[in-house]
């Protein structure tokens, strides 16, 4: 695994403009940087990443198998008590999962280490499946990158597969009314377009409720619902306690949302102690918490993009970040140090479509602590 | 896909061609649908056209819906129940 200086693409701007992804500057600040590239090799990839996201996708789906119904782990995981049926039928049922992103610490050498597990609402999808893909056989039309180079990225060819295999029919996407949001909501409609699905987008706003049914703007009954937008939000929301929910085949489905908690990483740890890709992982509550040592990373139960993350080593805070986030309580995780490639920190995204592992995308920033504004940086396999 | 699933098929038009190792280097092929319109997304650096635009946020995929808008005419539906958070929290992917 290797940091490099890459020529960038003179018009990639202007591509990407084109393509919707007009996010790829934010208050003058690259989000999307082909300055560099990461370079991996074939068995890095294979050996390493591919395989520990296979292998966390299938523990995670057991794990969950495993708490199920459990309403002690619901409580540890303060999953509210109105939503827990609704969780436990939509795994029972067997709803299917699209997609979720698995987060490493990897250095190349190491075995990958699971950071977290996005399972809900993964984004950084369009520039790891479209975007990346076109930056690689540009840069190997240009000559700056040989023949041979490969990407780690099956990841358009597999959504569109995993949404045959969903089955036809009519599919809402609902989402923010954000750039970030829309393009993703919008890709992925797109995908499910391609593979024969009729769609409708709108906004999680425009969700109603009518009788029996959830309904969009224009009293279309919502059978299938694909939506941007958190579990952990949903239950505490208007809506959040609507019975007629109970009738909806939403992806990702509601047991998806066990997964999203942080705390899912110490009820892996407590699975399968010492497994090559987990970090010791505790609740915060739980005295055991002190095994994580005194250099631990302390997450909100539930938070996003890296927020309310505190970097402790003995007595010192290494980074913080603030946010909106804690007030579900907090777990630890033992710190993993990332690579650093002259003072910047990458994250490997590996992506799961289905329960297949099929691509990466890679963030990296100053800070050790990954956010909304990290960068994402291209890869190839050489 | 892996290096190892060494043969795969590159469907260009009606003809079927054999192409030699695969690796993640795969042939990226994009179809019309019924109505002749190509997908918005089509990772293929032979795409020459597509009859979808995206530009900005709120684009609608041309297909079936939009983030366009009807009031209700119902005293008996209920909209806005969810957003809240996100309005709150900022960003809902992670």
């Amino acid at each position: 695994m290797q940091r490099r200086a890459i020529t960038q693409r003179p018009d990639w701007q202007s591509r990407a403009d084109a393509l919707g992804f007009d996010f790829h500057t934010n208050d003058g600040l690259p989000y999307w940087d082909e300055t560099a590239c990461y370079t991996f090799s074939l068995a890095q990839v294979e050996d390493d990443i591919e395989h520990a996201t296979q292998e966390l996708g299938a523990l995670c789906l057991d794990v969950v198998g495993r708490i199920i119904g459990d309403e002690q782990t619901y409580e540890r995981l303060a999953i509210p008590a109105h939503a827990r049926d609704m969780i436990a039928a939509s795994f029972r049922r067997g709803d299917p999962s699209l997609y979720g992103r698995f987060d490493f610490a990897y250095d190349g050498k190491s075995a990958p280490k699971l950071l977290e597990y996005n399972a809900d609402t993964p984004t950084a999808l369009f520039e790891a499946a479209v975007f990346q893909w076109y930056w690689l056989e540009e840069q190997q039309d240009a000559g700056h990158l040989p023949r041979h180079a490969d990407q780690f990225n099956s990841i358009h060819e597999r959504l569109i597969e995993r949404w045959r295999e969903i089955g036809r029919g009519r599919i809402h996407f609902a989402s923010m009314d954000t750039r970030e949001d829309v393009l993703t909501t919008d890709y992925l409609a797109d995908c499910a377009r391609q593979a024969g699905h009729d769609v409708c987008l709108m906004d999680v706003a425009d969700i109603g409720l009518r009788g029996n049914v959830v309904c969009d703007r224009s009293f279309t009954t919502i059978e299938r619902l694909f939506k941007l937008y958190p579990w952990e939000w949903m239950f505490v929301e208007d809506f959040g306690r609507a019975p007629q929910l109970a009738n909806l085949r939403a992806l990702e489905p509601a047991w998806k949302a066990l997964l999203s908690c942080k705390g899912i990483l110490a009820l892996l740890w407590e699975f399968a102690p010492g497994h090559p890709n987990l970090l010791p992982a505790f609740f915060e509550r739980d005295d055991r918490k002190l095994d994580a040592g005194p250099r631990f990373a302390r997450k909100p139960l539930w938070s996003r993009e890296g927020a309310n993350i505190l970097l402790i080593d003995g007595e010192n805070v290494l980074a913080q970040t603030g946010g909106t986030y804690g007030a579900e309580g907090y777990m630890r995780q033992k710190l993993v140090d990332l690579p650093d490639f002259d003072g910047n920190f990458p994250v490997i995204g590996s992506w799961l479509v289905g329960e297949k592992s099929c691509g990466m995308g890679i963030r990296e920033d100053r800070s050790r602590i990954t956010g909304n504004g990290s960068r994402f940086i291209p890869h190839a396999i050489l | 896909m892996k290096r190892s699933d060494l043969v795969f098929i590159l469907c260009v038009g009606a003809s079927v061609t054999l192409v030699g190792t695969g690796a993640y280097v795969q042939s990226r092929r994009c179809n019309p649908d019924a109505s002749g319109n190509m997908p918005r997304f089509c990772p293929t650096s032979s795409r020459t056209s597509t009859t979808l635009g995206i530009a900005g946020s709120g684009g609608g995929s041309g297909s079936g819906g939009s983030f366009a808008r009807s009031e209700p005419s119902s005293a008996h539906s209920f909209f806005g129940g969810f957003g809240r958070m996100g309005a709150f929290h900022g960003f809902s992917g992670g």
